[in-house]
């Protein structure tokens, strides 16, 4: 009898969150298994919560049959500056690249998503690894829900990451933004961070998955005004900041080296670039040192440290990220003389 | 698992269904499904180290009977003893090693001896201080002759690992925990009703309070140097008030589940904030390990008898030893060092047991007095939980020389938003009208009108789900 009372009550109480979650299971907010990424009537409505890595994943999985991916960018979100589209042109003809770098992600997404690549492309002819020393030392799958390499490359525990979602659809601000645009397809203040901005459509590539960040558009529209306003706010703090050592660990030199295999045996033409970032803190030696023993001398470009790609404030578009043309310039000096 | 985990989540009302729907008419069966629960618990974070604490409990457990079997004294002593050694030696073994270790090659650099020694990668497994010490006095109290022991194995393996308490306490004394697991339970609404609101209250406190704070916390802890004194001071007394949401709050939880499968863990917390010295602190906070210490160290030394030299040297010890439980550092030990000093002078003045109500019981509102009693109190516990949160002794001497600086009298800059503010000032006023109580929510059933409570229950939901992270680790399971 007691029992009864307790389910019943419990229930009743816990009836508003599962409406909630049922709702949210319907419409799919997160994409989680929508059939068709470009047509998700979603992704216009909230783009942040939607995983990067995730979209990326489904992108491929979904379009990789028609397009036949050759050429690969992997990389956290440092990578964006990379555009699949500039890239094809140092390359052959043939050149189908896809973006599969993902925000936040560390050498593990990379690692599982180039192994991934190995079980269902006939050949990974063209290879871009983006990396800084935060990225190499992320060896395990993030916690993070936006960042965490899905199931389907990850191939780890497909329940616990869907469920993962379930718990996001209860963020009550999210919740409350979200049916607020529902219902008068207004976009207010308050809603950034949840909604996307109006202005924010139309920068995801639906065909190589890439990124172009909003802030382009800003800076080509008035430099002077956004940098004198990440000046004011300082954000470019002073330079070079103080060296944090990460130790290389073994797990690292394990997924290097099998990436390395994987590259060989596709006979890839691939590079490891070394990030410039706004810090100007150089790639810790230990690590240096093993991409060149892994890789070889010819395949790395170390671009970290105080050089003329780190040097001027214009080059980034916050102290975290660089441009898309410091990218281009990277690619011409790194395929300009082949 | 962590219970603010979504594992957790859907882990707990399993267990609770198949508990009570499917074998809630046999005890013995549901005795056995707790066991196999808590084992997966306890191996969902590392399934190796099943082994040792299948296998400290083994040993507790043989020795338990052996011990209710023999009679001769110095039998008793030797097998008391090994009880004692092989769970001080997990204990020290996988805690201890890279301390004592580090100390010795320390020591001799400092008398000219340089030496190296290779350090082993140990792990140390979640909750092993709590579980062995739970162990162990479990052999402690059959020794005394004050418990019968269990010559069932599944009921012993469920005393040490039932899941509610095993990684972060309730330490719970065989004597209380033991009956309840052999006697026939029964679903009780209130009781559960109630399970459920000291779990949500726990939640409440460790996933918006404890991980707000931690926020703020970080920030001054990780570079002293660039903060105004008060600051650091502020930082102190968020770190003495994340400690407790996350500690308390894990207590309340654990507390909670145990409630909905029909047991009563002892309290763990009542309420410590609203002390009036440190005396009446520690009789409020982490009871389970405080009157674990009282019972097996500070009274078997002599406890407050004896001369006033055989006292102060008693309650150096057992601060000592409590300081070193919670870790291996010496930062704890100065810590505990710290809370002897504080509660010395109340021991020495025999006013130490001055305080044993609580405090303005039966009024709404403190008397001006007793809030300055409170406010002095928990200024001093923020100061000396300072030490308990840096790195080491040296990160301690730069926190407190910046601290004690002329601008130690400014207004504190670490940027605290107004809604957390306000929901520090939420908590502390829930748990004022709570502080009679065994926790803030409890009995609010009878008192507080359906639509206030039910008000209230949505807030703490609509909170934990803003507030909450994937996951944050409770500060208590590295001990």
């Amino acid at each position: 009898m007691g029992m009864k009372k307790f389910l019943l009550r419990f229930f009743l109480l816990a009836s508003p969150i599962i409406a909630i979650v049922a709702f949210f299971s319907i419409v799919d907010v997160f994409m989680l298994y929508y059939p068709d990424v470009r047509t998700a009537p979603f992704q216009s409505i909230r783009f942040n919560g939607l995983s990067q890595n995730l979209l990326a994943v489904n992108l491929f999985s979904q379009q990789n049959a028609d397009e036949k991916y050759n050429a690969f960018i992997f990389g956290n979100s440092r990578s964006r500056a990379f555009q699949g589209k500039v890239w094809c042109t140092y390359l052959d003809d043939e050149c189908a690249s896809f973006h599969f770098g993902a925000g936040g992600t560390g050498l593990y997404d990379a690692y599982k998503k180039i192994r991934y690549l190995d079980e269902v492309v006939d050949t990974i002819r063209h290879a871009l690894v983006v990396v800084d020393e935060n990225f190499l030392v992320l060896n395990t799958n993030s916690k993070e829900l936006m960042q965490m390499t899905p199931p389907l490359v990850s191939k780890e525990s497909k329940f616990l990451y869907y469920l993962g979602f379930y718990r996001l659809k209860l963020d009550v601000s999210f919740m409350w933004a979200y049916f607020d645009f529902l219902l008068f397809r207004t976009y207010r203040p308050y809603m950034k961070g949840g909604i996307v901005p109006p202005d924010f459509k139309g920068l995801f590539n639906f065909t190589n998955g890439d990124i172009i960040y909003p802030s382009e558009a800003l800076i080509q529209a008035d430099s002077s005004t956004y940098y004198q306003g990440l000046i004011d706010r300082g954000e470019f703090f002073s330079r070079p900041a103080p060296k944090k050592e990460h130790p290389v660990t073994e797990t690292e030199v394990t997924q290097l080296m099998k990436i390395r295999a994987v590259f060989d045996r596709h006979k890839t033409d691939y590079k490891i670039i070394v990030s410039p970032i706004y810090d100007q803190v150089s790639l810790g030696a230990h690590h240096l040192r093993l991409l060149v023993e892994i890789f070889g001398e010819t395949r790395v470009y170390n671009f970290s440290g105080k050089n003329p790609l780190t040097e001027p404030i214009g080059n980034f578009s916050e102290n975290i990220h660089y441009r898309p043309h410091v990218g281009t310039q990277i690619l011409e000096q790194i395929y300009g003389g082949e | 698992m962590l219970f603010n985990s979504l594992e957790f989540g859907l882990f707990f009302p399993l267990v609770f269904l198949i508990y009570w729907i499917v074998l809630g008419k046999w005890v013995k069966a549901q005795n056995f499904f707790l066991l196999l629960a808590s084992y997966f618990f306890y191996g969902w974070w590392d399934w190796r180290f099943l082994i040792l604490l299948f296998s400290s409990s083994c040993i507790d457990f043989i020795i338990g009977l052996e011990l209710g079997r023999v009679s001769d004294q110095e039998k008793r002593k030797g097998l008391l003893g090994i009880s004692i050694l092989v769970n001080l030696g997990i204990l020290g073994f996988f805690k201890y090693y890279h301390f004592f270790v580090h100390s010795f090659v320390n020591a001799f650099t400092l008398l000219g001896v340089n030496f190296t020694a290779d350090r082993m990668a140990i792990i140390l497994p979640v909750g092993l201080s709590f579980y062995t010490f739970q162990s162990m006095s479990y052999s402690i109290d059959i020794y005394r002759g004050n418990l019968q022991p269990t010559r069932n194995s599944i009921t012993f393996l469920t005393f040490v690992s039932f899941f509610p308490q095993l990684v972060a306490g309730p330490i719970e004394r065989a004597s209380h925990l033991l009956p309840q697991i052999v006697k026939k339970r029964t679903f009780e609404y209130e009781q559960a009703a109630d399970g459920v609101r000291q779990i949500l209250w726990g939640l409440f406190k460790k996933v918006v309070i404890a991980d707000g704070c931690a926020v703020y916390v970080e920030m001054v802890f990780s570079d002293p140097a660039s903060h105004t004194g008060s600051s650091l001071l502020l930082g102190g007394c968020l770190f003495l008030i994340q400690v407790y949401g996350d500690f308390s709050g894990y207590s309340d939880i654990a507390l909670g589940s145990a409630r909905l499968l029909g047991f009563r863990l002892m309290q763990n917390f009542a309420f410590p904030f609203f002390a009036r010295d440190v005396a009446e602190f520690w009789r409020r906070w982490n009871i389970s390990v405080t009157t674990w210490f009282r019972d097996y160290v500070y009274i078997p030394l002599g406890g407050s008898r004896g001369s006033i030299w055989s006292k102060v040297r008693n309650t150096f010890l057992v601060f000592l030893a409590c300081g070193f439980w919670h870790g291996a550092n010496w930062t704890f030990i100065l810590w505990g060092f710290a809370h002897a000093v504080l509660f010395l002078p109340s021991l020495l003045l025999n006013r130490n047991r001055q305080y044993l109500d609580t405090v303005a019981a039966g009024k709404r509102l403190p008397s001006a007095p007793e809030l300055m009693q409170m406010m002095k109190t928990f200024i001093l516990l923020a100061l000396v939980t300072i030490i308990f949160r840096v790195d080491n002794l040296g990160a301690g001497w730069i926190y407190f020389t910046h601290l004690f600086s002329s601008s130690l009298v400014s207004l504190p800059d670490l940027g605290m938003t107004n809604d957390f503010k306000a929901l520090l000032v939420f908590m502390f006023l829930i748990e004022w009208q709570g502080r009679e109580r065994q926790h803030a929510l409890e009995r609010i059933e009878t008192q507080w009108p359906k639509i206030i409570r039910y008000f209230l229950y949505y807030l703490l939901l609509i909170l934990i789900s803003l507030y909450a992270k994937n996951g944050q680790t409770f500060i208590y399971f590295q001990f």
